[in-house]
Order: structure tokens, then sequence, then C-alpha cells
């Protein structure tokens, strides 16, 4: 019994150190054609998630207070040009990330009761980061 | 052949019959005729009225009964009869669920800001694994807390993760999936305050805010010596 949890947990070291960075990101969710995952709790997640941003064309991070702290749980509505919504979900952590396909966009972001407002360009290439903030926690 | 002596009061049928009677009479209020022994036809002082060498039993009279030699000694009677009491006793209502609450320090688990378990955070919980797995236990509720630095919204999104990764390890050491829940109550609850550490920046901070970052461990079951032992299972 003690060998074989000696040997299964070198096993999980191992396996652990190999897939470090993919087992820290977040699974990716699809909803109507639009991929997307949110998280970024923990330090562990957070850079995972900032290393996979040059992979999605939007990244989105959410902070708030006078030291722009995480903020966790934002409501998020993206509407294309014509107003029709895309993407309706709750960031899982202060960092979200979204595959659109290039195009002006609308992005809604809710925490709490305060709602914050950006318009986007969202190009072919390169990944476009967007900040929210607000000014109290 | 022991026929009482003559000179003696023998009952007559009739006044055998009488006590029967009253014996019946009497076995609804528990108690007997004053001159008889439960079960028993007597002369009085306990002397049982014997016919053919045996005692004359009344209606009373159950297996069991005894009156000074009138029925033979059953063989190893004895020692039974006081078990018996002892089970009667023991099935009474089931148990109340016990609970035992288990504190555990998340600076011993996480490093700051972290998710992943540490190595130390690894053995204290294959340690709690062990402890809950020789218990009877029902539902193991963990619920994790947080400093208050930072928003709200990440801590209670902090403590419930760090929840989470304690029950998936606890899960992974033997621990009922089914019976395990993790919540997160963020810091609304911090025992000291930010105000409590005026002045203190960064490291020092984290330092002075260290007995908020815990996880409860709360283990309902129906054998507590189990649940609270430090005895080891190897």
């Amino acid at each position: 019994m003690k060998a074989r949890f000696i040997f299964s947990a070198a096993t999980l070291a191992v396996a652990f150190s190999l897939a470090a960075h993919s087992a820290n990101l977040p699974s990716a969710q699809t909803v109507d054609g639009i991929t997307f995952l949110s998280g970024g709790v923990g330090h562990e997640e957070a850079s995972a998630l900032k290393a996979e941003a040059k992979n999605y064309p939007l990244s989105l991070v959410f902070t708030a207070g006078p030291r722009h702290a995480f903020v966790s749980e934002v409501k998020v509505t993206i509407k294309d040009k014509a107003g029709k919504v895309v993407l309706d979900s709750t960031s899982d952590g202060p960092i979200m990330l979204v595959k659109l396909p290039a195009g002006e966009y609308r992005i809604d972001a809710v925490q709490g009761d305060a709602s914050l407002q950006r318009k986007v360009h969202v190009a072919a290439q390169g990944g476009k980061q967007v900040a929210f903030h607000w000014r109290t926690a | 052949m022991q026929f009482p002596n003559r000179s003696t009061r023998r009952p007559s049928w009739a006044l055998l019959r009488w006590s029967a009677a009253a014996a019946m009479i009497a076995v609804g209020t528990g108690a007997h005729a004053a001159d008889d022994v439960a079960g028993y036809l007597t002369y009085g002082a306990g002397r049982p009225v014997t016919s053919s060498g045996k005692c004359v039993h009344t209606l009373e009279w159950q297996p069991g009964m005894q009156l000074a030699d009138c029925e033979p000694k059953p063989p190893v009677a004895a020692a039974p009869v006081v078990e018996v009491v002892e089970v009667v006793e023991a099935p009474k209502a089931p148990p109340p669920p016990v609970v035992v609450p288990f504190r555990l320090s998340l600076d011993m688990l996480f490093d700051y800001d972290s998710t992943a378990l540490k190595p130390e955070g690894r053995d204290a919980l294959v340690a709690l694994a062990e402890k809950i797995a020789s218990s009877d236990y029902q539902s193991v509720q963990i619920t994790g807390y947080a400093d208050p630095i930072g928003t709200k919204s990440y801590n209670q999104s902090l403590s419930q993760r760090r929840a989470q990764v304690i029950a998936a390890y606890l899960a992974g050491r033997g621990i009922d999936a089914g019976k395990l829940s993790a919540v997160g109550a963020g810091s609304a609850d911090a025992v000291v305050k930010l105000e409590d550490c005026k002045g203190r920046r960064r490291a020092a901070l984290i330092d002075c805010l260290q007995p908020d970052r815990y996880a409860d461990v709360t283990v309902t079951g129906t054998v507590q010596q189990a649940a609270t032992s430090t005895g080891d299972t190897q």
C-alpha cells in the first residue's frame, strides 16, 4: 500500500511537471460557434491564460480598485455590428479569451451592478487586449 | 412417595381451584396470592405443595420459574442471562450523527495566491484522508476562506477553487466523491481585518493576514472515535 503510494506520487510529480502549463489552463467551451475560456484565479492559471492569449483574437482582463486587483464573476455580453449577441457568459476569473471572427463588436461587462462598455475592432491577425477597470472594488 | 403429613393442612381440590383462580386474577395486577409464590401452590412461607414428588404449579407458572428445588436446574443457564440484559439495552434509537471539525491552514497547503497543493499540503491531506476513511463518514464538507487582500469576487473564486482542489485530492485518496462538497466563503468574514494590519506592506501584510487563509473540513458520521483517532492505518 505504502509502496504503491510512493510510486503513484512520483508518477504524478513527473506528469505535473511535463504538463504543468496545459494542466493549469481552464477548458475552453464553444457556444453558438464561438469558442472561449475564462479563469485566472490563482497565479498558475493566470500565467497559463496570459500565455494562451496569443492563440485568441480577443482577450479581456477585469480589474478594480486603486491597486487594479483582479475581479472574478464578470457577466460578459458581446454583440456584433448588427447588434446580435454572439457571446453571453460569466467569466470564471479575471481573464477571458474569445475566438471571434474579424469585425466590430460592442462588449458589455457587468461586475455587481456596475456596467462598463467598450467598442472594439477585432482583426484577423494579432490578439486584441481589452482592459475593463472598475474604480471601486 | 412424599405425601404431606395428615396433621398438616392438606389442600382440598376445591381450595386448589380457588388458589388457581386467585392466581389468574392476580396475574393482571402483577401480584399473586399472599400465601403463594409466583407460579407455585404453597403452604405459605415458600413451602411448595407437592404431588407425586412434583411441585404443584398454578396457572401463572411459566418455564424458567423456580421455587426451592421444584424444577431441575438447567445445566449452564446463568451466564447467557446476563448477556441478554446487555443486548436489550444496546439497540435503542440509532446513535445521533457525530460532527468532527478539522481546520486546515491554507498556508500549509498552498503558496500565496496559488491553487496548486504544496508537497507538505499533500502530506497533510493524505493524513486527513486516512482519518476520514477510517470513520463511518456520511458527508465531508469543505469551506475555504480567503484573506481580504484583493476584491471580494476574486477572493470568493479563490477560496472556492482551493476548497475544490482539497476535495479533489481527498477523492483521489479514497474519500467517496459523492459525499464530498466544496464551497468558498471568500473574505467577508475574515478574522483579521485589513485595518488590523495597518502600515504593513506586501510580505508583512500577507504575514499579518495569515489567520484568514484557512479551510474548515466538517466530517459528519456516526462513529466519533474512528474519525478523531490518530492511530495509523498501516
